[in-house]
């Protein structure tokens, strides 16, 4: 029973992982001050309910195809967005993006009147359980390897490039906008990914589960973990699912309500301590750069 | 002829930076751009390399116009720059300072990278070795490690100038490189741009505005003042010129 709990966790925890490597790739890399990551997250985990519900019948076809559905969906919606929103900068990105993932937010809770099993603010049940343990981890390897190949190559210098100084990027002749939207619909399709997967973990989608308060979350985790290290994601994503439920199980019942309140309390402690995330920009065994 | 530049001008409201500006640069020549600050002189350079739009006027690079084409695009073509207050990527290395000027020089597709084919693996092996070709040529190679900011202030602006060496310019501008430097480094400076000229064989535009580097690197200047240019020649003839002494120093002294 308790390893069916912490299996589930876990895999929760992976899946958070996914979506917070995908908001490092644009605000850790790319430095673009994205507010809006959970409702891409929310598209993702919405549309491939969606499919698999409509279309249940034939098992984890469907499931295969919703996923990737999904993540090419999420990245031309974001890719879309971009396009205006990435013309603004820094604090006035991070309101436009917000804006966004509020208007997600209340298509979300609204849904219902055009597509009845989506379930608007009641929330939408009796989604398939096709993802388990085994899938969530591979996904997990399998976006960590792409996004450390896509780092230490081409497109990632321009990235950090776009980070450090963005008149020094234009002249080293890169092209700054078209690699801020490739960046940001990328890190939006993580988070659509993550959002497929989490949907066929917990068979439960509501809309709160991808409101403005989960990007911040998020947001949290890549600076707590360091911005721009991948290593760092991965773990502050882990510690963060993990000392949440753990709060829960450590507490007595009479103080349980205050777990809000001593895991903020943490944060503010290791913000003060440690200022620039749990790694700085320092990774981790193979994650570390290649070149000397 | 490498660049020709033809009645340029630039407001900024009502300010105009940039009046009916003519020039001509001609292949492998050293010409130097002084002026009294807020002359305009920077704003050239801006407009040259794309990052501000001209109201009108043409600007050609090797017979092609590239008035209108965005600063990256301008970069491929073959003109590279620094800027007055220096401009590395100072949280990364040395040599990743280096080895992102020749980004746009790379070709291999983002899926190649992802799946790290042995096309990618060539490239980068090339690339890195062009690099520390780089580091060597201009003594950084020891430093290659420690990161930008940490560089004594001579060395940052040598990087600088190698990381725009690295894009493989025609056409090198340099704006106010001995800005900040002592005299010793300045000297140091001079030696650096009459290597770099004999070594990349490049055109190279600069802005300056210690006297002695100017008078003693360039081989025409060319002087603006109010967005105008007001005298063009050999270095003595513009010491000599009044309306370059006037101004500079006022017009009561221009024609003693």
């Amino acid at each position: 029973m308790i390893n069916l709990y912490i299996i589930k966790i876990f895999s929760y925890a992976c899946c958070i992982t996914i979506s917070a490597l995908g908001l490092n790739l644009i605000y850790g890399y790319t430095g673009l001050f994205s507010l809006g990551h959970a409702a891409f997250m929310g598209i993702g985990a919405y549309l491939s309910a969606l499919l698999t519900k409509s279309f249940s019948s034939y098992g984890y076809l469907v499931y295969t195809g919703a996923i990737i559905l999904s993540v090419i969906s999420t990245f031309l919606i974001s890719y879309l967005i971009a396009i205006p929103i990435l013309k603004l900068k820094s604090d006035y990105l991070g309101i436009a993006t917000l804006g966004f993932g509020i208007i997600v937010k209340v298509l979300l809770d609204n849904s219902d009147k055009v597509f009845p099993q989506m379930g608007g603010s009641r929330g939408m049940l009796t989604i398939p359980n096709f993802t388990n343990l085994p899938i969530v981890l591979l996904s997990l390897i399998a976006v960590i390897l792409i996004m450390r190949n896509l780092i230490y190559s081409k497109f990632g210098r321009a990235l950090l490039a776009i980070r450090e100084d963005e008149n020094a990027a234009y002249a080293m002749g890169i092209d700054v906008y078209k690699q801020k939207l490739l960046s940001f619909a990328l890190g939006s399709a993580f988070a659509g990914f993550s959002g497929a997967l989490y949907a066929h973990l917990y068979c439960f989608l509501h809309p709160s589960n991808f409101d403005f308060l989960r990007s911040i979350d998020l947001m949290l985790i890549i600076v707590l973990g360091g911005l721009g290290s991948m290593s760092g994601t991965i773990i502050a994503s882990f510690l963060w699912v993990f000392i949440l439920e753990g709060l829960r199980i450590i507490l007595p019942q009479a103080i349980l309500d205050w777990r809000l309140v001593i895991y903020p309390l943490l944060l503010i402690l290791l913000m003060l301590l440690r200022p620039q995330g749990l790694f700085g920009n320092k990774e981790l065994l193979w994650l570390k750069r290649e070149y000397p | 002829m490498i660049l020709k530049i033809e009645n340029l001008n630039k407001s900024f409201g009502g300010l105009k930076a940039v009046k009916n500006f003519n020039l001509i640069l001609n292949e492998g020549e050293l010409c130097g751009l002084i002026g009294p600050n807020g002359a305009g002189k920077t704003t050239i350079f801006n407009l040259i390399t794309g990052f501000y739009k001209p109201d009108n006027g043409k600007i050609i690079f090797k017979n092609q116009d590239i008035t209108n084409l965005l600063p990256h695009q301008i970069v491929n073509l073959g003109i590279s720059r620094t800027f007055q207050n220096i401009r590395l990527f100072n949280n990364l290395t040395v040599l990743e300072n280096i080895l992102f000027a020749f980004n746009y020089q790379i070709n291999y597709s983002t899926v190649e990278s992802i799946l790290r084919t042995s096309n990618f693996r060539k490239v980068e092996k090339e690339i890195k070795e062009k690099c520390y070709h780089f580091l060597k040529l201009f003594d950084l190679e020891k430093k290659a490690n420690i990161l930008a900011k940490n560089l004594p202030y001579g060395e940052m602006r040598k990087l600088e100038i190698a990381r725009a060496l690295a894009l493989n310019p025609k056409l090198l501008l340099l704006d106010e490189p001995s800005c900040g430097m002592t005299i010793n480094e300045t000297s140091l400076l001079m030696d650096l741009i009459r290597f770099i000229k004999e070594e990349f064989r490049l055109t190279i535009f600069i802005i300056e505005h210690q006297m002695r580097v100017i008078m003693n690197l360039c081989e025409r200047i060319v002087v603006m003042d109010f967005g105008e240019i007001i005298a063009e020649g050999k270095p003595a003839e513009i010491q000599n010129n009044p309306k370059v002494i006037a101004a500079y120093l006022g017009r009561e002294y221009a024609y003693r």
